[in-house]
């Protein structure tokens, strides 16, 4: 058996955006890495064979059928294609106007409605390549995605048949559009659902029990509403009925219903494009892919007099995406916990393959199944829990990874993570803890005010305790932490606060909030005006921030970030590194920097990522694995 | 006449490095233009006559050339060439005028200097950790690469100074490596290991011993620089009472070795180390401290404006600041050897004569030559007579009362016509800085061809008039905030032309820290443009390059970092109501990028009804208006000017 390491990375496959033709075809898209760069493909899958429909292309997202499945439709490099399965033919659906790329094409009627957009920005003389300055007049100017300062498009949605026609031009993002069988068309403006008439004019907005999340709304068979998922009032992502008729359902309200699918449930962090609902057989019937708790699963939701009714389906394993139901059962991407997502037809209560592996590699490597932790919390108000990975021919005495999720909205599942078991392959057992703060327990649990004021440090500690306790053969005394993004500001927060752990690694985290308030994307947040003094707010803020603790810090640290992040500023890295230097120049304290790296370090070029992931293990091995042992 | 404006900037020719033949009958200096498609400055050595005459291209072979130095017999000139990927030193036969190229360095050289018996000592740049042949040069495959790899590569540290405003963030992994250049064979002889910086060699009249700074603990623990000296027994530090300070050679004179050091209070002082290893000041420069305003891309931002030279008697010769005038000091003699004009540089003197580059308030500095013991002066170079047939102004002076206090005055360049005027106030930056009268001082003319008149002054705090007026405090506290206002008050009583309802303030670094300390004090100021702001301690911390300097040692940090969250000027913020335009470069590490950033985001979302806008540069740093792209420049002034005029001119009434 071979062992995982970092490198596997750019052998892995990906399925993602699942949907379902008449006939049980169905198409899906392969996201793979070539080189430096990731590669995305539609593929056709016809009776277990599989077509790539348009090989060349390089960045392919979208697909969805028309025509009870006659036609596959589908974006390549900004170009919206339609492929005609009877022929075996494709064509470019359409003409875009000059200069506009695709963003999204829906089938409707004989052609397909599209998202596309231009980019606006100040050119230099001809012949210079001067690089022109960047200019800002409105709050939230940064985003992640463009690596710096939001781009400025003109965006247009367009219905192409035989000729382009403009239905609407935008300033601002149009998203997710779905054709009503009336010719209207339903959209996500930047801050809600809209309904343009089919005759043209103005764009209705829709009131909405919650605010949209970017997910594609599912009509149902009627037309008469469309479900779709949102969040209302806390973290945790809900599904709500959105009416067309114009009219008020009070029939909705929550105290009549229960308009969002359950308080508990979690939809699992999003791919781009992807199907989160997914329609049911018959009439008011849906499939919902959402993590309860720990635990990514299945729900059959049904619309039964106004009120929306679920039932879990029973699942051998985790599912990640639902394409539609078959008289032979439900299509789904779901796989065992030791392999990415495949295309697999729940059928008496197991999966069974509708392809070869995507991953077939992976049959040869050793790999290790989680284990579900439960404890209690400190002041016994929550159920905690955390997967637990160990090495599969484990030492006497295993060194132990603390490893905190990102978010702090989101959780660990037991899905496939190959940089976990990369960890697991070097010798490690693995803790993932899904403290308070973690979504798909309900609002209460997610409530962020737990993340941050060290009660999810704590829950941590009490999951750290839990693992030694149940498996002895954790070394206790040879635990490191780690995490990216939120994961990394509970690193280094742990690394300021506790003796536990040997050795820390600081992933693109947050380790002085005044970063995010004043430099990210997301910065300006109302917190700021909630102060109504700016030294109080300053010195509040930085209490609260690892940066604080640096005094206090006693283990090595690797601190890691992207130079391009705009959700947590790359400020962070330089000023806590700065701090660990300045007040520990013996201590072993290491930083770098991915230069061409945003938030997203595993979206950009895959060498970077490698680089983060080598380093960041060969720490751990060196003072977590290897360490000299404590002093006592 | 013309009306001038930011685009005429690209006309401008710098002179600089003024060096004269070894007979004194040629005088030689860099000439630079602006490219218009790049955007950077291309220089090019010329030669040029005493006492007068045409100015010619020095070399035929190269186009691109500047650091022009004669070796010690007077045979050789080198310089710099920048033609190729990477600088190189080349050697000119002075009675021939024969070219070649002396170095073939990987990495291209970072600096030389002639060393005893015609020998170059020369800096070459080196990669850590590569194995390549520092003496081979890259082929234009291999020049990518790595050109690709400084720029995307992941940049790893385990120090704490890894990054410099100078070096556009992260230091590079190279070092400069002092070798031993044959003139004669091109033969190389490396002098130090290549593990730790070197720079500013020197070599004593015989040959035996080479002195150079260096930093031997990599930086580690402050940007402070060692003096050592490499003779018979190896090298070995040179162990001073002063800190010594890498802002000159060393020299070796009959009466023992000077070096530059700092006494107590930070003053930077040449002393003399006897052979019996006593030292006393050998150059005492009190009372005389001072740099060039910021804005004239100085790179001696240190307390001399241009490096001391040596005449053949052994005597030093020191251009310092004083009463914010430039003034040539001869040790000894403490004599102002010119007057008139700014100073900006000058050349080792040769015989009777020494030359010097000299601008004007409305002239960009020109080579002139004088000589001894006349006093005669003659300008050599026109490089910008072009501006003879632009219209242009003359600053005045305004003095303003200070109660008990020193007078320093102020100056106003008001706009043509006698009609109202809005006006603009500049503060310098530093705080260690200062304006001088005869500075050119570009930006204000073309304001002023816009209408506007335009304000300055050194207020307390400032450079250029002694260590008493100079202190940090009042620079950061309630004087320099009195002293500006005031200036422009009593600008408001002597000029009734200026509309005392449309003044609007700028400034770049400490400037843009006191362009926000005075909006947010009042509302006096109806426009302001803050230049590359420092604005709020708690965050520059550990993110710009003043934190090394200013933050190492704590002993109890978190009371350190609450002081810094407490002194943002930032508390302010409800009562700002005047718009404000930001303008930061995207790579400052001096002040962080994200202080403009914070500054923006801060009025966005506290004062939005503050007209408020942000433009940043891509790829600039701090020197942005100094050594910035020509087009960025250009744009950068032209956006203040818009600002202004769309908040002091536009909404009349």
């Amino acid at each position: 058996m071979n062992r995982l390491c970092p490198e596997d990375y750019q052998r892995l496959a990906r399925l993602s955006s699942l949907c379902m033709a008449e006939d049980g075809a169905f198409a899906c898209v392969r996201y793979f890495h070539d080189g430096e760069d990731w590669r995305s493909r539609v593929l056709l899958i016809e009776n277990g064979r599989e077509t790539e429909v348009l090989p060349e292309g390089l960045r392919q997202t979208g697909p969805s059928f028309s025509e009870g499945g006659r036609r596959l439709w589908f974006i390549s490099d900004g170009k919206p294609f339609v492929f005609d399965r009877a022929s075996r033919s494709v064509r470019e659906a359409g003409c875009l106007p000059e200069g506009f790329e695709a963003v999204e094409a829906v089938p409707a009627g004989a052609g397909c409605l599209t998202v596309c957009r231009r980019e606006i920005r100040e050119l230099p003389p001809e012949g210079c390549d001067w690089e022109m300055p960047l200019v800002a007049e409105e709050l939230h100017y940064r985003l992640d995605a463009d690596h710096g300062f939001k781009k400025k498009y003109v965006w247009r949605l367009c219905l192409l048949e035989r000729t382009c026609r403009i239905l609407l031009e935008r300033g601002t993002p149009i998203r997710v559009p779905v054709p009503l069988p009336d010719g209207r068309v339903l959209y996500l403006s930047e801050s809600s659902f809209c309904l343009l008439p089919g005759e043209g004019g103005e764009p209705v907005p829709l009131s909405a029990p919650f605010s949209p999340a970017g997910f594609r709304p599912v009509l149902s068979l009627d037309g008469r509403y469309a479900l779709a998922a949102g969040h209302r009032g806390g973290m945790e992502l809900r599904v709500c009925r959105l009416w067309l008729d114009g009219e008020e359902h009070p029939e909705d309200q929550e105290e009549n219903a229960p308009a969002g699918l359950s308080d508990g449930l979690y939809m699992d962090l999003p791919p781009d494009q992807r199907t989160l609902i997914a329609p049911g057989a018959g009439a008011d019937s849906y499939l919902v892919c959402a993590a309860d708790g720990h635990v990514p699963g299945l729900w059959r939701l049904t619309v039964r007099d106004h009120r929306l009714c679920y039932e879990q389906i029973p699942v051998p394993g985790p599912v990640t995406e639902a394409g539609g139901e078959t008289e032979n059962g439900l299509l789904l991407l779901a796989g065992p916990e030791t392999c990415p997502s495949e295309p697999v037809l729940l059928a008496g209560g197991a999966f069974c393959p509708l392809t070869a592996s995507h991953n077939q590699w992976l049959s040869d490597a050793e790999t290790a199944a989680p284990v579900l932790l439960r404890a209690p919390s400190l002041d016994g108000r929550a159920e905690l829990s955390a997967w637990l990975l160990r090495p599969p021919r484990p030492a006497e005495k295993v060194p132990l990874l603390v490893w905190v999720h990102g978010g702090p909205s989101g959780c660990w599942t037991n899905g496939f993570n190959l940089e976990v078991q990369a960890a697991v392959s070097l010798g490690f057992a693995v803790l993932l803890p899904n403290p308070r703060g973690s979504t798909g327990w309900g609002d209460g649990y997610a409530d962020p005010a737990h993340a941050f004021d060290g009660g999810a440090a704590q829950d941590i500690l009490m999951l750290l305790d839990a693992a030694l306790r149940a498996y002895p053969c954790l070394d206790g005394d040879r635990a490191g932490v780690l995490g990216g993004s939120y994961g990394g500001f509970m690193a280094a927060f742990l690394a300021g606060h506790t003796a536990r752990f040997r050795a820390a690694a600081v992933i693109k985290g947050v380790t002085n909030w005044l970063f995010i308030h004043f430099n990210s994307s997301q910065g300006g947040q109302p917190i700021l005006e909630e102060y109504r003094d700016f030294q109080d707010f300053q010195v509040d803020t930085l209490r609260n921030s690892p940066v604080f603790s640096a005094g206090q810090v006693r283990i090595p640290v690797l601190v890691i970030h992207g130079e391009k992040d705009q959700q947590v500023p790359v400020e962070n890295a330089h000023q806590y590194y700065t701090a660990l230097k300045d007040c520990h120049p013996d201590l072993p304290v290491k930083l770098l920097l991915l230069p061409d790296c945003c938030h997203a370090i595993s979206r950009d070029r895959l060498s970077d990522y490698l680089t983060a992931q080598k380093e960041t293990l060969s720490w751990m091995v060196r003072y977590v694995r290897d360490g000299k042992p404590r002093k006592r | 006449m013309n009306r001038l404006c930011e685009e005429d900037l690209r006309k401008v020719v710098w002179v600089s490095e003024p060096v004269l033949s070894p007979d004194g009958e040629t005088a030689l200096y860099v000439r630079a233009v602006s490219d218009y498609r790049t955007g950077k400055n291309i220089p090019a050595l010329m030669a040029v006559p005493v006492p007068g005459g045409t100015p010619r291209r020095l070399c035929r072979r190269t186009s691109r050339q500047d650091a022009p130095a004669f070796s010690r017999d007077g045979r050789r000139l080198a310089y710099l060439v920048h033609d190729g990927p990477v600088p190189q030193v080349w050697v000119m036969d002075w009675a021939t005028g024969e070219e070649r190229q002396a170095t073939r360095f990987r990495w291209g050289a970072a600096g030389f200097a002639w060393g005893a018996g015609g020998a170059l000592l020369a800096l070459m740049r080196q990669e850590r950790d590569s194995g390549e042949d520092p003496l081979t040069e890259m082929t234009e495959e291999e020049l990518s690469a790595y050109r690709h790899r400084l720029a995307h590569a992941p940049r790893v540290t385990e120090k704490l100074m890894y990054k410099l405003d100078e070096a556009h963030g992260f230091l590079e992994n190279a070092v400069s490596r002092l070798c031993l250049v044959d003139a004669d064979d091109l033969s190389v002889r490396f002098l130090t290991d290549g593990r730790f910086d070197c720079a500013l060699p020197y070599s004593s009249p015989d040959g035996r011993r080479i002195y150079y700074f260096t930093y031997p603990n990599d930086r580690e623990k402050a940007l402070r620089p060692e003096l050592y000296c490499l003779g018979d027994g190896g090298a070995f530090p040179v162990r001073t009472d002063h800190p010594a300070r890498p802002v000159i050679p060393v020299r070796e004179t009959a009466r023992g070795l000077v070096f530059a050091g700092e006494d107590g209070d930070g003053k930077l002082i040449l002393y003399l180390r006897a052979g019996n290893g006593e030292e006393e000041p050998f150059c005492g420069m009190d009372g005389t401290e001072g740099v060039a305003p910021a804005f004239l891309g100085n790179e001696w931002n240190g307390r001399l404006t241009a490096p001391v030279k040596w005449d053949g008697r052994d005597s030093a010769w020191v251009l310092t600041a004083k009463d914010e005038c430039a003034v040539l000091t001869v040790p000894g003699l403490h004599m102002n050897a010119v007057q008139g004009g700014f100073l900006q540089d000058f050349s080792a003197p040769v015989r009777d004569r020494v030359l010097f580059i000299r601008s004007t308030f409305r002239r960009p500095a020109e080579l002139w030559v004088r000589t001894f013991p006349d006093g005669k002066e003659t300008q050599l170079t026109h490089e910008n007579d072009w501006l003879d047939e632009f219209l242009t102004g003359a600053p005045e002076r305004v003095s303003f009362f200070r109660e008990g206090g020193f007078d320093p005055g102020g100056w106003v360049l008001l706009p043509e016509g006698d009609g109202p005027c809005p006006a603009v106030l500049y503060v310098h930056g530093g705080p260690e800085c200062f304006y001088a009268p005869d500075i050119f001082f570009f930006e204000t003319q073309t304001l002023r061809a816009a209408g506007f008149a335009v304000l300055w002054c050194n207020p307390r705090g400032s450079a250029g008039h002694g260590p008493d007026y100079r202190k940090e405090e009042y620079a950061f506290g309630q004087e320099a905030v009195d002293d500006l206002n005031g200036f422009v008050s009593a600008c408001l009583k002597r000029f009734s032309r200026i509309d005392p309802d449309r003044v609007g303030v700028t400034g770049g670094s400490y400037g843009g820290y006191m362009t926000n300390k005075l909006t947010l004090l009042s509302g006096r100021y109806r426009a302001a443009a803050a230049q590359r702001t420092w604005i709020n301690p708690a965050t520059s911390y550990g993110t710009g390059d003043m934190g090394f300097l200013s933050g190492s040692g704590q002993s109890d940090f978190e009371a350190y970092l609450l002081r810094r969250a407490r002194g943002s000027i930032l508390r302010d913020i409800q009562n700002l109501n005047t718009p404000t335009l930001i303008l930061h470069g995207e790579e400052d590490v001096r002040c962080g990028a994200e202080q403009g950033d914070q500054l923006f985001t801060v009025i966005r979302a506290l004062r939005p009804q503050v007209p408020c806008r942000l433009v940043i540069f891509p790829k600039e740093n701090h020197d942005l208006t100094r050594t910035g792209l020509m087009h960025n420049r250009i744009r950068h002034m032209t956006e203040i000017r818009r600002w202004m005029e769309k908040y002091l001119k536009e909404m009349d009434g």
